[in-house]
């Protein structure tokens, strides 16, 4: 589903060239839940931005279901973007005048469905992530665990085959975030690929495979054992 | 998707409530000002628009040359003028003659009514003009002689409920007049506001077929398809057809009816109209886009507050015209929000308006539409700039948190607020120099005494026995001096041809003229430089004497003018005496050449001087002997001061309008700032928390966070002073007589009150709303943060 050839990201400042992903090669299949893990500054975000179109390589190739992006447009990957992948933010990144209702219903309106389907999906995704009950209130009425769980709801509301998620349990307390994992896991099961980007170990193990980075390198790969979850 | 736009529109409208207090307010002043001036423009356009043959109507104008003087444009032509154009060119369907008469006393079952403002005229007027009768025929309502046609009000105040159609109404100067028609009034929006109209009546103004008299105004109306260009050629030959010799001194051309309220600047010698509406419309419009610019600034100076929001629209998948349209969309919305709030506010006060200003003014769907579509404008110009500002975040960046530290686009900010501070102290400076000018004008010695002046127009009976009036008048030591004269001082209109020493024949020498009598020199205290005042002493003095101006003398390049040859209409004499220059009409001219005489046949106006005090009870002492002498006239009278003071009116009012849109243009100003410094203050208040721990005063916060808001004023004060400097100079090239500006604006003008106080747009009014707020912060306690 995702592939990268010499994948490389240098970010130019007035004064400094910084590398932060160096001929990275990795590729996800669909069905996968990939973890990215690394200290902090190794890229772990600027691989998973790429990954997600929102920022575009200064060299190498990258594909997405055997497309070519890398040199996609701004208008191209944003297409592609809304039709496929859903994010999900360690900060939630909900929109605070929009209820949760209204924030769930934003991404199906940039892919144009009609207010019938709108309605039905946003039900559905409410439903599955069990936050119906909360779905006139507003991101700063919920709590972190609350608000997250919007944000997968908002993710899966396009029915994506690929859901990137970055740290998305960094703001949460452990139960809050189990709740998070487990959620992603039953969308992986439901055969939704999932790359997430996270600092600890122990959701990690939730993923079928390890990407370990490294000053914009990947070290190791598939090292569950390694590191002995 | 329009719905999500609006929601999240209105949510952050009623979130925010202090920022969009102060862009919707702002947007509502900024409207108001260009919706005001819009009803008042579409009323002026409508000047005289309601003639359906409006589009064939041109007004006669004629053009007098004169050696040595530029050419004179004026409405005023001879009587024949009109006949003769009807009756030589196929092209003139009909024609109509106004004589404008401004005050008359009319009897009416033993009472006396003044009246003002009456037309005589032709019986054509309702054939050329669209004035309705409500009754009368309007073929025959002004064929006889002494018919009179009244408009509604006049009827209302003659007779009241009484029918007046056949009834008669005595003026003394003219006899019965019998009424034959009731008109509608004419309409706010005319420029003919008569109240009464009356037949020209040939025995009354014997002047009447004379082409070398002018004196009336000619409507002329051309036939459909007639092309006026093509008429106005053969002027020329009209011209030596009968004025033949003189036919190079007399030129006309035709004005067309719509263009005589906004384009007559040639032929009054005031600014034209259509400037003056130019200019208001122009300070409406600057002050919108002030309250734009609000908007603007206090947008993107808040934008990282959208930014997430940004970023995740763009996440999924919006494309920034989207984004573009969302925040345009959202800046409209506010515009037309204000836009309805001020058209609730207009329609509250139109009917009070009209009432104060005895307008017409109303609200119409052209209007509506205009309202509409500069709201529209004003949304598109507020947003355009934060719309492109937040349509341009990066969703990565924004997602990372970067712009929330990043100061976007604070050099274009800075630039947007010092312009709305430097234009309003531009308006500032402006109105003081343009009120300083007004006083000067109202103040300055002109070179005669008006000091306790009233005077009074004298009828013929008045005239015949001037004389003895004086003496009875001046029995009473109230009354200290009387004088007479053709015209009052200020007013001086009347413009003759004079004859002199050594005039070559083709030479045409032109001069204004004042007939006076014996008393009026010493009366006003005029100064003599060379030979005497006129004298009872000299029989000659009267109808061969003259006294001139040294303008005048100094013209004709006489260093000693006493005994020179001198006369005006064919009577010679000599010039007995040259007085010192004195402003014999209003300060915005130079003093022309000048020449006084003696003709009690001319008299129009009596000066009487009274002592101060008790100033009622000498008028009524005046009153009392004059009705004895006029019982068929009312008493009026003026104080030559007040006059003088309005004459100045236009002018007062220009500052006026310039101090209103002064107001408007600080208030917003002062309110967009006021939304500045409380956003920095919220932004900066961990900073402030921690100097305050560290041990900031309240007064080191005041400072820190007014400091630059002063920097930013200090640069405006410092565009605008040299912008105000070089605007006024301008305007005061209009003014023969004006004040030396000095380097701020109240210099050189000795007053009680402090400079500052004199300013208020100055530092301290200007520093004061975002200071308020910066006091507030100050004095919050650290451990708020």
């Amino acid at each position: 589903m995702l592939k990268t050839n010499n994948l490389c990201k240098v970010y130019t400042t007035e004064e400094v060239e910084t590398t932060a992903l160096n001929n990275v090669n990795i590729e996800v299949t669909a069905g996968e839940f990939v973890a990215v893990m690394g200290p902090s500054g190794c890229g772990k975000s600027t691989l998973l931005n790429l990954l997600g179109l929102l920022d575009q390589p200064t060299s190498g190739e990258q594909y997405f279901n055997s497309l070519e992006v890398s040199r996609y447009s701004e208008r191209q990957r944003a297409n592609l973007r809304k039709a496929n992948i859903g994010f999900v933010f360690q900060s939630f990144n909900l929109i605070d005048e929009l209820t949760v209702f209204e924030n769930v219903e934003l991404p199906l309106l940039y892919l144009g469905l009609s207010s019938g389907e709108r309605k039905k999906r946003v039900n559905e995704a409410m439903e599955q992530m069990e936050i119906t009950h909360r779905r006139n209130h507003f991101p700063q009425q919920l709590s972190g665990g609350q608000q997250q769980r919007v944000a997968v709801a908002r993710a899966v509301v396009t029915r994506p085959k690929l859901i990137l998620a970055d740290e998305p349990t960094g703001n949460l307390d452990s139960a809050h975030g189990d709740e998070v994992m487990n959620l992603l896991t039953d969308l992986n099961k439901a055969n939704t690929t999932i790359v997430m980007v996270t600092h600890s170990v122990h959701y990690a193990g939730y993923c079928h495979r390890i990407v370990n980075l490294l000053d914009g390198h990947i070290v190791t790969e598939n090292v569950r054992e390694v590191i002995g979850v | 998707m329009f719905r999500n736009y609006l929601t999240v529109a209105l949510r952050n409208l009623l979130r925010h409530k202090v920022y969009s207090a102060i862009n919707i307010v702002g947007l509502a002043l900024g409207l108001a000002c260009c919706m005001g001036i819009m009803i008042f423009i579409r009323f002026v356009l409508s000047t005289d628009n309601f003639h359906e043959k409006g589009d064939r109507i041109y007004r006669v104008i004629s053009i007098l040359k004169s050696e040595g003087q530029s050419p004179v444009h004026t409405p005023s032509v001879s009587g024949p003028i009109g006949p003769s154009m009807m009756n030589d060119y196929p092209e003139v369907e009909n024609y109509t003659r106004f004589i404008w008469q401004w005050h008359s006393t009319v009897r009416y079952n033993g009472k006396w009514i003044d009246l003002e403002k009456a037309v005589c005229t032709d019986p054509s007027i309702f054939e050329v003009f669209s004035f309705k009768l409500k009754s009368g025929n309007p073929k025959t309502a002004l064929r006889e002689p002494n018919s009179i046609v009244l408009t509604k009000t006049t009827a209302t105040t003659i007779f009241g409920d009484e029918d007046p159609i056949g009834k008669i109404l005595y003026f003394p100067d003219a006899g019965d007049f019998k009424v034959t028609g009731i008109m509608e009034d004419v309409p706010a929006n005319s420029l003919m506001r008569f109240n009464y109209l009356t037949p020209i009546d040939k025995k009354r103004f014997n002047w009447i077929e004379e082409y070398g008299r002018i004196g009336l105004l000619t409507y002329v109306l051309l036939k459909e398809g007639a092309d006026p260009g093509n008429l106005e050629s053969k002027f020329t030959a009209f011209s030596k057809k009968y004025f033949a010799e003189d036919a190079d001194k007399i030129a006309y051309y035709l004005q067309p009816m719509k263009d005589i309220f906004l384009h007559s600047g040639h032929i009054s010698g005031e600014t034209p109209v259509i400037l003056v509406l130019s200019l208001i419309s122009a300070l409406g419009l600057l002050i919108l886009v002030i309250a734009c610019v609000n908007y603007m600034n206090l947008s993107t100076a808040r934008a990282a507050h959208r930014a997430r929001e940004v970023g995740m629209r763009k996440v999924f998948g919006a494309r920034r015209m989207h984004l573009v349209r969302q925040f345009l969309g959202e800046s409209i919305i506010q515009a037309l929000v204000a836009m309805f709030l001020v058209v609730s506010v207009i329609e509250l006060a139109l009917p009070v308006c009209n009432d104060m200003f005895k307008m017409q003014l109303k609200l119409d769907w052209v209007l509506i539409l205009g309202f509409i579509l500069i709201a529209l404008f004003a949304g598109l110009l507020a947003g355009s700039h934060p719309a492109f500002v937040l349509s341009s975040f990066q969703p990565l960046r924004v997602l990372k948190g970067i712009s929330k530290t990043e100061s976007r686009g604070m050099l274009l900010r800075r630039i947007l607020v010092v312009s709305q501070l430097a234009f309003s102290v531009l308006l500032i400076v402006c109105t003081l120099l343009i009120g300083r000018q007004v006083n000067y004008l109202m103040e300055k010695d002109m070179g005669f005494n008006k000091v306790q002046v009233v005077t009074v127009p004298m009828t013929d009976r008045i005239r015949n026995q001037y004389e003895t009036i004086r003496q009875e008048l001046l029995r009473n030591p109230s009354i200290t001096g009387a004088a007479a004269s053709s015209s009052k001082l200020g007013w001086v209109n009347q413009i003759v041809a004079y004859d002199f020493e050594g005039r070559k024949p083709d030479d045409s020498w032109m001069a204004s003229v004042i007939s006076v009598d014996y008393d009026f020199v010493q009366f006003y205290g005029l100064e003599l430089t060379q030979g005497r005042n006129f004298s009872r002493d000299f029989k000659t003095d009267l109808g061969q004497g003259y006294l001139i101006n040294e303008a005048l003398a100094k013209k004709l390049g006489w260093d000693s003018a006493v005994g020179k040859k001198f006369g005006i209409n064919g009577q010679m004499g000599a010039v007995i005496g040259v007085l010192k220059d004195f402003n014999y009409s209003s300060l915005q001219n130079k003093i022309k050449p000048l020449i006084l005489r003696l003709d009690p046949g001319d008299y129009g106006t009596m000066s009487l001087r009274l002592t101060p005090g008790d100033i009622q009870v000498k008028l009524k002492f005046v009153e009392g002997i004059w009705s004895r002498y006029e019982p068929e006239r009312s008493f009026n009278y003026s104080f030559l001061e007040d006059d003088i003071v309005r004459m100045y009116q236009p002018i007062k009012r220009g500052s006026q309008v310039a101090g209103a849109a002064a107001f408007f243009a600080i208030f917003i100003a002062c309110m967009g700032l006021l939304g500045l410094v409380s956003f920095s203050a919220q932004e900066r208040s961990k900073e402030i928390g921690i100097r305050k721990v560290m041990g900031a005063s309240a007064a080191d916060i005041l400072l820190l966070l007014s400091r630059e808001y002063i920097m930013l004023l200090g640069i405006a004060v410092l565009i605008a002073w040299p912008l105000a400097w070089f605007v006024i100079s301008i305007f005061l090239q209009n003014f023969a007589y004006r004040i030396e500006i000095g380097l701020v604006p109240w210099t050189d003008r000795p007053d009680h009150r402090r400079p500052d106080s004199r300013l208020p747009g100055g530092k301290g009014g200007y520093r004061q709303p975002g200071g308020s707020f910066a006091v507030r912060i100050g004095y919050l306690k650290p451990r708020r943060y």
